[in-house]
């Protein structure tokens, strides 16, 4: 519970000062002592309904959730200000209440079990090494999951003056005026500009100054016309067919800015422009850099009603309207006459800004120097293979701004590169795909958004089941074991020329388990990776090979009190331990990295995100929610039916929010045609056969394809009975699900199978010859015999082995697998019903009265899902 | 906004039939049987409160128990497991406050018997009981079930309320902090050795306000609030109930207003508490607001509404006016609101609405004793002095004492209509909802894949089961 640590260090702090204050009382008589020193613990707390007073004002609050936040909000305040007791405090010498401030974590926030994490950086004393409480034996002790806390290593501590400078910067240093360097053009005008054919969006050319920024709030649409910009670690620039990329920034995720690189046109042909402006933009002084802003229509607002947590969430939170300067503000923002986009001049509380720390830049130039390199020599055609490509490697705990960094290196990479495969081993926080999948994708176009603005189908992926692999540590990695080998084999000479590298973003799961699956990720990475893809090298090349396949490993740093005990220690910061959970020893290949490091691997140390930054966004939009957004974005996306040639990754252009999930036409599936087997991961499998049907109405499930032959080939590890079931007929459903009498889970082995994506089943009906099933996925993924041929020269093995032997009708995803995921509540409510702002539940009786849904509180005891503390102190502890 | 819960019963009829099936008598393995399998399915459609997951878990060691040849002390281990688990998930959520309660007070104010708490204490940390205590464990631990979650589930109307055994009083908590720190401001040398009283008392009113919060959950007809049903919100709730009482406590006579009249001295120049008072009870008042954030704003609010009761009741006689009290009650409710910081960007702000409070109370057609109006004016103007926008709103609502009556005419009418036009066109219109129809028409239908339209096919509720349409 977050109160309670702010409760233990205030404590302590009153305790600090509690010896100091009845000096006070007996000093100065005078109550401003008396006040100054309770004013700064005492925050403002929010006035609760008092049945007589007036009508709480619903405005804010919409559910329990933000309350919480808020007050979650007010503790980190109360944090920051008594600094002075607790520098004194410390200075005493007394041992820090290490067992409390550890055992940091509040299991009750969300309905789901898995816990909140509490910024590791957020304990912002310096936990001195004193010695920890030792192992007690009535301490709950639960398994961890991928968002786990930090318990020793705190984050790097943030100076706050410097949180301070960062809200006077200014977000936004180019000044709008229309007619000097800002130009409407219309749908004609716009035609001749881009070369393109006609469309009905208004669109908007700028023309930014040599160190201007812009900083824009919304969804926009983004073609440079003239010189290059940099937005979200991206450098865009000029081409002869302009290119034009999406934008989302919303309010709920750092907001990029665009920022000028350099003005001098890359493109030979100047642009076009009609002749009314062409005057005034060749009077522009200096060489502006031009940038043609169009509104994007994409449907993504309407997903603010889907999940409410983000209504609004691509317009300025209703507090910054009130608060912003009316005179000045309020004209500038219509200056652009684009209905999607805000400018941001300052930042606040509910907006904060894409900052890029200068470790990571020099992190980034080192990889553009690198590819330099080798991009020179691809000029001549006939080496073509001269350069593998690299690994490029992302770990550490969470908090510190992984996915962040992932996104700028996959933008700064596709500068040099055409297309790059990104793996994401995360199942809790997928870049690309909906939770629950790891995933190895194709991308080729900058990431300007966060993860729920950009879903995709991937190349290859691996159905988890749940948020976090802790359940089935062996499945997960098999899976990573398959997505490497694929990229090694398949995907990394499959652009012909240039090779494409491959960016691996993981969990940040820092304690226990994940450090082993870690250093299990690394040693595939490293066999299967890297020195395959080296050792193919020298060998297909005709050019002897000093060049090597290269892994960069992106290692967050630690606070300044562990590197000077990272040499002792292992890479995570704890002592090499000496056995994992898989049983091997400890020493990985990977582990003596920070002394004698083995060619081919280069370790950048980064330091994590700035806190405050990162503070108030985590508050109101946890990652729990962002994992809500991204399912709820996943099935309500459109994607196009049928791959184009052109782009290599399937992005989903639009949204259909119009409708909730239960009043979509769903699917109708005829099981026994189309479906081949059902799985059930992990506990599941005690589910015997006649409760199937129940179990997977309402499910959320994997859409898997197997390699024909190899269903086969688990039946055969089955034993007798339910050999004799499937021999002897379906026993009372016709759904293919065979449990087998040890009720350990038999799953599709991921080496011969790949998840194409998500569904929900939304029934079944009674007797399981048919299925409702609601899938964003295009028919022709779902049916179709191989992976998405995007334009690669795939081997040709590839599609030919899945397409011998199919037959007829038997191609395609046949296979379901259910984990332990489940539909967010709002997939499930009709959102259309559900109330404006501020109305209360009490729609009437026919919500109520909805099977499967619960609208009352439980009643009795023990009717709420299991909650653990972890922060709990005993008697003697803390003060 | 409330959201609903996902469960994995259509309708209570089939929970009635698995909690009947779970309860069969001793002799109907089958039925049994069919209850685990059923749980399990559940399991796997979504997660189970907590009390279904340890019927769960104890009842599948109980059929273990019966039908197979499982050797003792595996049962004992399954049985061991089964209980510690059910007392740990009912006891850690009730777990409020920093410190932790010892497990048998929670388990006390639950309801659970104690010797199930002894029974889990020696099954994780002394040896493994004996199969025959385990046994009788389990039983008891279903029965206890039965009553506290399956009927009262089942049947919400009839489940009577538990005594709950009663909150342990306050007032001698208060007592003692009252004189503690009477010592230690009247001589400051004494405050290093009362430090551990002082720390102490701080933690039995911390004990006593989670204590409050678990029992909030008894009186829950008290919690009227809609909130949704989270785990935080009512714990939320609970804390806020807790926190009130405390706050009732503290403004009684004895607490924050001096018990004599005689100490209900003021400061003559502002409109402050009297100085003794605020010396005792800063401190109390600092720490528990460290820990609940919310804890003076509630207790403001309580002190204004009992500010409010007092000065509106018509004279009663067994509670003689009290005017001291009132005024004292003003100035401390005057003190309190100053020490609620509003941060830059203030989102509620407590000074409004007990100024709006305030001003609705006082204005016209209110039935005040004089002295009452006369406190509460000068807490008005004394929360107003120094926010300049405040002061204006009360010149302003206070200056229209003089209401003349008018008689509605015809004109009266136009202009209200007037104004409920100008009023909705200011209402934001949804946008428009580009609604993409689906353009998967002609889908393969020989793979059995088939996209339904909206003429065959109604929306209905995720997971209720309806028949296969064919085309």
């Amino acid at each position: 519970m977050l109160s309670a640590i702010a409760a233990r260090k205030a404590a302590t702090a009153a305790a600090a000062s509690g010896g100091v204050k009845p000096d006070s009382y007996s000093a100065s008589a005078s109550t401003s002592t008396v006040s100054t020193s309770i004013s700064t613990p005492i925050t403002k707390s929010k006035p609760r309904p008092t049945p007589s007073k007036r009508k709480h004002s619903t405005n804010a609050a919409l559910d329990g959730s933000i309350t919480a936040k808020k007050r979650r909000r007010r503790e980190r305040d109360v944090l920051e200000k008594p600094r002075a007791p607790r520098s004194r405090y410390f200075e005493q010498g007394r041992p820090a209440a290490t067992e409390g401030e550890d055992g940091v974590g509040k299991g009750e926030d969300d309905e789901e079990e898995e816990e909140e994490d509490w910024d590791g950086s957020n304990s912002d004393v310096k936990v001195q090494t004193t010695a920890t409480r030792g192992y007690s034996p009535s301490r709950p002790i639960s398994p961890d999951d991928s968002s786990d806390e930090e318990q020793v290593q705190n984050g790097s501590i943030q100076p706050e003056p410097q949180s301070q400078t960062q809200s006077q910067v200014l977000l936004t240093t180019f000044v709008p005026i229309p007619g000097q360097n800002t130009f409407y053009l219309s749908p004609d005008e716009l035609s001749l500009v881009l070369s393109a054919e006609k469309s009905t969006v208004p669109a908007t050319l700028i023309a930014l100054g040599p160190s201007e920024n812009l900083t824009l709030l919304g969804t926009y649409r983004l073609t440079v016309i003239r010189g290059s910009i940099e937005i979200g670690g991206a450098i865009l620039r000029s081409r002869v067919h302009p290119e034009t990329h999406n934008v989302f920034a919303p309010r709920s995720s750092p907001v990029p800015s665009i920022r000028v690189v350099s003005s001098a046109p890359s493109s030979r042909s100047p642009a076009l422009f009609p002749l009314r402006i062409q005057h005034e933009i060749d009077a522009l002084v200096g060489d502006p850099v031009l940038v043609l802003l169009q509104e994007l229509r994409s449907g993504v607002e309407a997903l603010g009603k889907v999940c409410r947590t983000f209504d609004g969430v691509f317009e300025l939170h209703p507090r910054d309207v009130l608060n912003r300067n009316r005179e000045l503000e309020e004209e500038a923002e219509d200056v652009l006459r684009l209905r999607s986009v805000r400018i941001i001049t300052h930042q606040s509380k509910y907006v904060s800004p894409l900052v890029i720390p200068p470790s990571w830049e020099k992190a980034l130039d080192e990889v553009s120097t690198q590819n330099l390199e080798c991009h020179d020599d691809d000029d001549d055609s006939e080496t073509e293979r001269k350069h593998p490509p690299n690994i490029y490697l992302i770990k550490g705990p969470k908090k510190v701004g992984k996915s962040s960094f992932a996104r700028t290196l996959v933008n700064r990479l596709l500068s040099q590169h055409n297309t790059l495969a990104y793996l994401d081993l995360d199942p809790g926080q997928s870049e690309f795909t909906p939770a629950g999948l790891i995933a190895l994708t194709l991308v080729s176009d900058p990431v300007l958004g966060p993860p729920w603005t950009h879903p995709s189908v991937p190349l290859r992926a691996h159905f988890i089941g749940a948020f976090s692999p802790k359940g089935c540590p062996g499945l997960y990695v098999e899976g990573v074991r398959d997505l490497v080998r694929f990229w090694g084999e398949e995907v990394c000479w499959g652009g012909g020329k240039s090779a494409i590298p491959l960016v691996v973003n993981t969990m940040g799961w820092a304690k226990g388990l994940g450090v082993d699956l870690m250093k299990r990720i690394q040693d595939v990475l490293v066999v299967d990776g890297v020195e395959k893809v080296s050792y193919e090298t020298c060998f297909g090349s005709r050019i002897g090979s000093e060049s090597q396949a290269v892994m960069c490993v992106y290692e967050f740093g630690q606070s300044e009190n562990e590197m000077g005990n990272v040499r002792q220690r292992g890479m995570d910061g704890l002592p090499l331990e000496r056995s994992s959970f898989f049983g091997e020893g400890a020493t990985s290949r990977v582990d003596h990295l920070q002394h004698h490091p083995p060619p081919g691997i280069q370790i950048h140390n980064l330091e994590p995100v700035p806190v405050a930054a990162s503070n108030t966004l985590s508050l109101l939009f946890s990652a729990a929610d962002q994992r809500t957004m991204n399912i709820m974005s996943y099935f309500h996306a459109v994607f196009p039916s049928s791959s184009p040639s052109s782009s290599s990754y399937t992005a989903a252009p639009h949204w259909d929010a119009s409708l909730p999930l239960l009043a979509r036409p769903p699917y109708q599936v005829d099981v026994g045609r189309a479906l081949d087997r059902v799985f059930l991961l992990g506990a599941g499998g005690e589910v015997i056969k006649t409760e199937i049907e129940n179990v997977l109405g309402g499910a959320v499930v994997a859409l898997v394809r197997c390699e024909p032959g190899t269903l086969d080939a688990i039946d055969d590890n089955d034993d007798d009975s339910t050999q004799g079931q499937k021999q002897l007929g379906e026993v009372g459903t016709k759904i293919p699900y065979f449990p087998t009498s040890t009720s350990a889970s038999s799953y599709p082995s991921p080496s011969t199978s790949s998840a194409v994506g998500l569904a929900l089943v939304r029934s079944v009906a009674p007797g399981g010859s048919h299925l409702h099933v609601l899938t964003p996925l295009p028919l022709s993924a779902i049916l179709s015999s191989s992976s998405i041929s995007s334009g690669l020269n795939l081997s040709k093995s590839l599609d030919m082995g899945m397409g011998m032997g199919t037959g007829t009708g038997a191609a395609g995803a046949r296979v379901l697998v259910k984990g332990e995921m489940e539909i967010p509540i709002w997939g499930m409510v009709d959102f259309r019903r559900l109330g404006g702002r501020g109305a209360n539940g009490g729609e009437g009786d026919e919500q109520r009265d909805v099977p499967f849904l619960q609208w009352e509180k439980g009643v009795g005891v023990g009717a709420e899902r299991r909650r653990v503390r972890r922060n709990l102190m005993r008697k003697g502890q803390g003060v | 906004m409330k959201l609903p819960r996902r469960v994995p019963w259509a309708s209570v009829g089939e929970l009635d039939e698995v909690c009947a099936a779970i309860y069969a008598d001793e002799s109907h393995l089958e039925s049994k049987i069919f209850a685990v399998n059923k749980l399990v399915a559940w399991k796997a459609i979504t997660s189970l409160p907590h009390a279904i997951e340890s019927t769960l878990s104890l009842l599948s060691v109980i059929v273990q128990d019966d039908c197979s040849n499982a050797s003792s002390l595996v049962l004992r281990h399954s049985y061991s497991a089964a209980v510690i688990r059910m007392v740990n998930g009912l006891v850690d959520p009730l777990q409020f406050g920093i410190y932790a309660r010892s497990i048998a007070a929670i388990a006390v104010q639950l309801g659970l018997p104690a010797w199930l708490v002894e029974l889990r204490h020696a099954a994780t940390h002394e040896d493994l009981p004996s199969l025959e205590v385990l046994r009788e464990a389990a039983r008891q631990s279903m029965t206890w079930l039965l009553h506290n979650y399956w009927l009262p589930t089942l049947d919400p109307s009839t489940a009577s309320q538990p005594e709950a055994p009663p909150l342990r009083p306050l007032e001698p908590i208060l007592k003692e902090y009252r004189s503690l720190l009477k010592l230690t401001t009247r001589d400051a040398s004494l405050s290093k050795q009362y430090k551990h009283a002082m720390t102490d008392v701080f933690k039995n009113i911390e004990k006593w306000i989670a204590e409050a919060t678990v029992a909030a959950n008894v009186v829950n007809g008290g919690l009227g609030w809609d909130q949704p049903d989270g785990a935080e919100s009512s714990r939320n709730a609970r804390e806020q109930w807790a926190l009130e009482v405390f706050s009732d406590v503290l403004i009684e006579k004895g607490g924050l207003v001096p018990l004599s009249k005689k100490k209900r001295v003021f400061p003559p120049e502002s409109f402050c508490p009297p100085e003794n008072s605020v010396r005792i009870w800063t401190p109390l008042l600092t720490n528990v607001q460290a820990l609940h954030p919310e804890f003076l704003s509630i207790l403001v609010n309580r002190a204004l509404s009992r500010l409010l009761a007092t000065s509106t009741t018509p004279l009663k006689n067994d509670a003689p006016p009290d005017p001291s009290y009132d005024s004292t009650l003003a100035r401390w409710i005057l003190w309190l609101v100053d020490r609620c910081d509003p941060d830059q960007s203030s989102d509620e702000n407590t000074r409004a609405d007990i100024v709006a409070s305030l001003l609705t109370v006082l204005g016209p057609g209110s039935k005040h004793l004089a002295h009452a109006k006369k406190n509460l004016n000068e807490l008005l103007s004394a929360l107003c002095t120094g926010y300049p926008s405040l002061s204006s709103a009360c010149t302003v609502l206070q200056s229209s004492q003089q209401i003349s009556s008018l008689d509605w005419t015809a004109k009266d009418l136009s202009v209200m209509e007037d104004r409920l036009s100008v009023l909705v066109s200011l209402t934001t219109e949804n946008e428009d909802q580009t609604s993409n129809v689906f353009n998967e028409t002609g889908a393969v239908s020989s793979a059995g894949w088939n996209l339904l339209d909206s003429s065959c096919w109604k929306p209905c509720p995720i997971g209720v089961a309806c028949a296969p349409i064919f085309k």
